[in-house]
């Protein structure tokens, strides 16, 4: 529908000035295959007319208008039928229609009707609903839209505009004012007219007028723009003046800055200088004392001067500037002045040095008690001379140096006096202590320890007892030792803040507060030093202040093992004292890498060492030279006799030690030593049974491990009660077979026949063992002999027991257990080997019982 | 010194009698040892020595543990000849250990042939109170009756362990040195007495 709308305006009415209102598609009735179309035209010339057109597409799809008919022609319009689609309008004759879409028939008789009614005359229309026939007059103008909703009626408001009331009103007051105007039309036209060319010859008049005042006009605005040029030109000018005046004005600013910065540079220069010149001047008083100064007099002016020195020469000078010539003059002079300084010092503190070099040492006041002199006095006469010593490290360092050497070398010979007389007393004391133990004791037998080392072999010696002196030489040892720490860390103490061990922690930038702190760090403890870098300085001090200990105190080492051999030598039993003592000093001491702490510890490993050997020489002492006792009964082996004391003793001294370690690992050694040396010591002895060592010795082991409750030897304590009951039984089987001999002998037969598949009940077909066999054996143990076998029995287990361990009750219980047991034994196998001989023993069990009974009365 | 304690220490021989599972065994190694064994093993025999202080004196003890059970009372005759005190132990849970010990008395005196032998009759097991079932007069009805002291003990808890061994050695003490004064005085007492037994039996 559009498309054809849209190429019939173009094709057809566009060309012909006409716009098309209306379109319907229609055939001639009863032709219904030629298509044509019923267009309401509107012609754009004024006054615009409408125009109804049949249009026909021709054979070559060109629309062609066939006929076309003004509106006003149209006499009557035929709707025939509301539901029909035909359609009769009648022109100059009727033309039947039928159209194709009842919407769009609608539609057009709407339009036809609605465009009809602005005809004076209009056509009639019949069979046409009524409520399609709507005069759009009696509309208001906003009803037109609803009125007209298709889109091809639009242009009937649009190009019809009837006249509104103010132009109604206009123009009936226009034809009011011609009263005639309504009667005579002709003349109101005349005049309208007349009205008309005089509005448009005034209209063309006042154009011309207008014509010059527009040339004007045009004049003024061309003098405007000549104008504006000129004043663009003007400014050009000026914006170029003003260009060459920034340049200018840049230069002037980089003119400035320069000024500025050589201001500055001249500013700093003479402020390094200055500052050169101020740091590296020293006052002229503390020139005149450096080159005349008296120590000890003048030992506070000079520490000044010192300090003034050091610091104008320490003064760091900026690169290049220490090329000066004034500078390097300066320098010069400094040096002169810091030789002059040094030599004063050096020369004072040498003599000071050796003077001291005489020093007797203070001894405390008791003179019974061993003591080490100690030498604060030294320490206080050189104490304030500290500062001195720190400048003379920092500007003199080879003055320095040589005087710790001379220091070191003066206090070593000092110290090795005190301590070779020191450990003199103390052996003194020591073997005078035992000399007076010995001589009270009176027993004479041990007057000659002291020349001859008292036997090394305490567990295989014959006789060993605790010997008393080890409390006394505990003591003495421990005040040695005790003595030795004062002075060493004393010395110590004095050493680092005298010669500045410590420097390296505290440069020598560092304040006094930070010097005393690291003195304490050095002498104390490590103290809370976290990092490990503090910890590595640290551990170079140390390493410093050990060298330096060692310088002072070279014989210390060497005293002390010393010492310690001599008390080896004097008995060897005294290393567990020494041992545990020293662990002690050792393991208390807090300052593990300090100079007293590693000769302790040095010599701990020493004594370590002996403690091991004579421990080894224990342990060798059980197993060779056995000693076995040659009297009639072995009895208790020494060694294991002796383990008790030795034990004992051991336990007292080290109670409480972080060495009980040590102790209980030869504990294991030394007793399972001892097992396999009862084993074969046992053998050795000519009279009592090995049986009877072996039981005897474990059950005294076994008696003693249980009071010591030592617990790392629990397992051997069990071991050695395992042992003693095996002994007991085997010796119990062995000696009891005596009192019965030859009955045990032909039952063993028996008993052996029977478990080779012999039958029981013809045991008795053998020939050894025979009724008459059986009868002889039974015949020779009447009763009367076998109390006698038992008495026998009883005084010779007597015989090999010894008295210490009691087993005599033990073992003849165990052995009368025994006794009963094989005698049922033997009654049984008669029963049941020989069940018809009527043989019998000779005994019965209530007389072995009696036996028993006897022989108990007996003793 | 420590080589021969007998020759200078008085040496006083004690015997553990009682029933099997008394806590004999038990009471011996509470006081030897201070250590208390839970769990239990017939004991045969065993024998025991310490060095203890008895009123400021140092003497030994030996201290025979013997057998509970025992298949011939005969084997028993020996070692309590050797005895010269004894600890009749029974347990207080269990009655049968408690009329066992007049057996063990009879026998004791039988072969002791005295009437006087140190002798004290000890209850164990005290901390067992709950199973108690022998009641404390009975028992010390007993020990009026044989003129011997009653002592209830603990060898759990060690309680009254100490005061019977001590107690049993001052007896001996004593007995020794009225043995020696009558040795000396009227040799014949003590084979006097001894015959007199002789004639009871």
């Amino acid at each position: 529908m559009a498309v054809i709308k849209h190429a019939l305006k173009r094709e057809l009415f566009a060309p012909a000035d006409q716009q098309l209102l209306s379109l319907c598609h229609v055939c001639k009735a009863f032709k219904k295959k030629k298509t044509s179309f019923l267009c309401i035209v509107r012609t754009t010339d004024t006054p615009g007319s409408l125009l109804l057109c049949q249009v026909k597409k021709n054979d070559k799809n060109v629309y062609k208008k066939k006929q076309s008919w003004p509106l006003t022609d149209i006499q009557m319009v035929d709707g025939v039928n509301i539901d029909s689609l035909d359609l009769e309008i009648y022109i100059d004759k009727v033309y039947k229609w039928t159209a194709t879409y009842a919407q769009e028939r609608t539609t057009f008789i709407r339009n036809l009707y609605t465009y009809s009614c602005s005809m004076p005359q209009r056509p009639e229309f019949k069979n046409i609903p009524s409520d399609w026939m709507i005069d759009p007059a009696s509309l208001k103008e906003s009803d037109s839209i609803i009125f007209t909703p298709d889109l091809l009626s639009q242009p009937v408001s649009a190009d019809y505009q009837p006249i509104t009331d103010k132009e109604a009103t206009y123009l009936a007051s226009l034809m009011a004012s011609c009263d005639y105007a309504v009667s005579d039309a002709e003349r109101f036209m005349e005049t309208l007219s007349k009205d008309l060319s005089i509005l448009d010859g005034q209209n063309v008049q006042s154009v011309l007028v207008s014509e010059p005042q527009v040339i004007q006009l045009m004049n003024g605005i061309e003098a405007a723009i000549t104008e504006a040029s000129l004043v663009e030109s003007r400014l050009a000018v000026y914006d170029e003046a003003l260009g060459r005046i920034r340049d200018a004005m840049a230069r002037v600013g980089q003119k400035n800055q320069a000024i500025h910065t050589a201001n500055h540079n001249a500013r700093l220069l003479l402020e390094q200088l200055d500052a050169v010149i101020t740091q590296l001047d020293i006052p002229a008083e503390h020139q005149r004392t450096l080159s005349e100064a008296e120590l000890p007099g003048g030992r506070e002016e000079l520490g000044r001067a010192g300090v003034a020195l050091l610091k104008a020469t320490s003064v760091p000078l900026p690169p290049g500037l220490d090329k000066l010539g004034a500078a390097s003059e300066q320098r010069r002079r400094l040096d002169k002045l810091r030789a002059k300084f040094s030599l004063i010092v050096a020369r004072h503190l040498n003599n000071l040095f050796i003077h001291l070099g005489n020093d007797t040492g203070e001894a405390s006041t008791s003179t019974t008690d061993l003591t080490l002199p100690t030498h604060q006095a030294v320490h206080r006469e050189l104490e304030p001379y500290t500062e001195l010593m720190r400048l003379l490290r920092a500007l003199d360092n080879k003055a320095f140096t040589q005087l710790t050497k001379v220091y070191t070398g003066t206090m070593s010979k000092l110290y090795q006096r005190d301590l070779k007389l020191f450990f003199e007393e103390a052996k003194t004391r020591v073997t005078s202590k035992k000399l007076n133990a010995n001589t009270s004791k009176s027993s004479g037998q041990k007057g000659d320890d002291l020349v001859s080392p008292a036997p090394l072999c305490l567990l295989g010696g014959e006789v060993w007892a605790p010997q008393g002196e080890g409390a006394l030489l505990d003591s003495v040892l421990d005040r040695a030792l005790s003595q030795l720490q004062p002075v060493c860390l004393a010395e110590q103490a004095f050493c680092v803040s005298f010669f500045q061990l410590d420097s390296v922690l505290s440069p020598v930038k560092g304040t006094e507060a930070d010097e005393t702190d690291s003195i304490s760090n050095g002498a104390t403890s490590p103290g809370s030093a976290n990092s490990t870098a503090s910890k590595k300085l640290e551990r170079q001090v140390n390493e410093e202040v050990r060298a330096t200990m060692a310088a002072i105190f070279p014989s210390l080492e060497p005293e002390l093992n010393n010492f310690i051999s001599y008390l080896d030598k004097i008995d060897s039993f005294w290393c567990l004292y020494v041992l545990v003592r020293l662990s002690q000093h050792v393991m208390s001491a807090q300052d593990t890498g300090s100079f007293l702490s590693m000769t302790f510890a040095s010599a701990l490993v020493q004594v370590k060492r002996s403690f091991d050997k004579f421990m080894q020489a224990q342990l060798q002492s059980i197993l060779r030279d056995p000693k076995v006792n040659r009297r009639t009964k072995c009895g208790i082996l020494p060694y294991v006799e002796n383990l008790q004391p030795f034990a004992r003793t051991a336990e007292r001294i080290f109670k409480n030690s972080d060495r009980k370690v040590d102790l209980e690992k030869w504990y294991t050694k030394l007793i399972e030593a001892m097992f396999e040396a009862i084993v074969i010591h046992s053998g050795e002895h000519h009279k009592t049974p090995p049986e009877v060592i072996k039981m005897e010795n474990f059950h005294h082991l076994y008696d003693l491990l249980s009071q010591l409750k030592i617990s790392v030897l629990d397992h051997e304590r069990k071991e050695a009660k395992q042992k003693y009951h095996d002994a007991l039984r085997a010796y119990v089987i062995q000696y009891f077979g005596r009192p019965l001999e030859k009955l045990n002998l032909f039952f063993e037969g028996v008993q052996a026949k029977v478990g080779s598949g012999v039958k029981e009940s013809e045991i008795s077909y053998q020939m050894a063992y025979s009724k008459q066999e059986l009868r002889r054996v039974v015949k020779e143990y009447p009763a009367r002999e076998v109390k006698k076998g038992l008495e026998n029995l009883y005084r010779k287990v007597e015989k090999h027991l010894c008295e210490t361990e009691n087993l005599l009750q033990v073992v003849w219980s165990e052995m009368q257990r025994e006794f009963i047991a094989q005698y049922k034994n033997i009654e049984e196998l008669i029963q049941r080997c020989y069940p018809d001989s009527m043989v019998t023993l000779e005994f019965s069990i209530q007389e072995i019982l009696e036996f028993f009974s006897e022989i108990a009365r007996s003793h | 010194m420590s080589k021969k304690p007998g020759a200078t220490q008085a040496l006083h021989k004690v015997i553990m009698v009682g029933s099997g599972g008394v806590g004999k065994s038990a009471l011996t190694l509470q006081f030897m040892y201070d250590e208390f064994v839970e769990d239990y093993e017939p004991t045969k025999a065993d024998s025991y020595r310490k060095t203890v202080v008895l009123d400021a004196e140092e003497v030994q003890i030996d201290i025979l543990d013997t057998a509970g059970q025992e298949d011939y009372a005969a084997i028993r005759d020996n070692y309590f000849r050797s005895g010269e005190g004894f600890l009749c132990v029974f347990s207080i849970t269990e009655d049968d250990s408690f009329q066992a010990t007049q057996e063990f008395r009879e026998q004791i005196l039988r072969v002791k042939n005295d009437d006087h032998i140190p002798f004290l009759l000890v209850g164990n097991k005290s901390d067992l109170q709950e199973k108690r079932k022998v009641n404390l007069a009975e028992a010390q009805a007993r020990s009026q009756q044989w003129g011997v002291p009653y002592v209830e003990t603990s060898a759990k808890t060690r309680e009254n362990v100490d005061k019977v061994f001590f107690d049993l050695m001052r007896e001996i003490r004593s007995r020794k040195i009225e043995d020696k004064s009558a040795s000396n005085g009227r040799g014949k007492d003590r084979a006097k007495r001894k015959k007199k037994m002789c004639i009871i039996l």
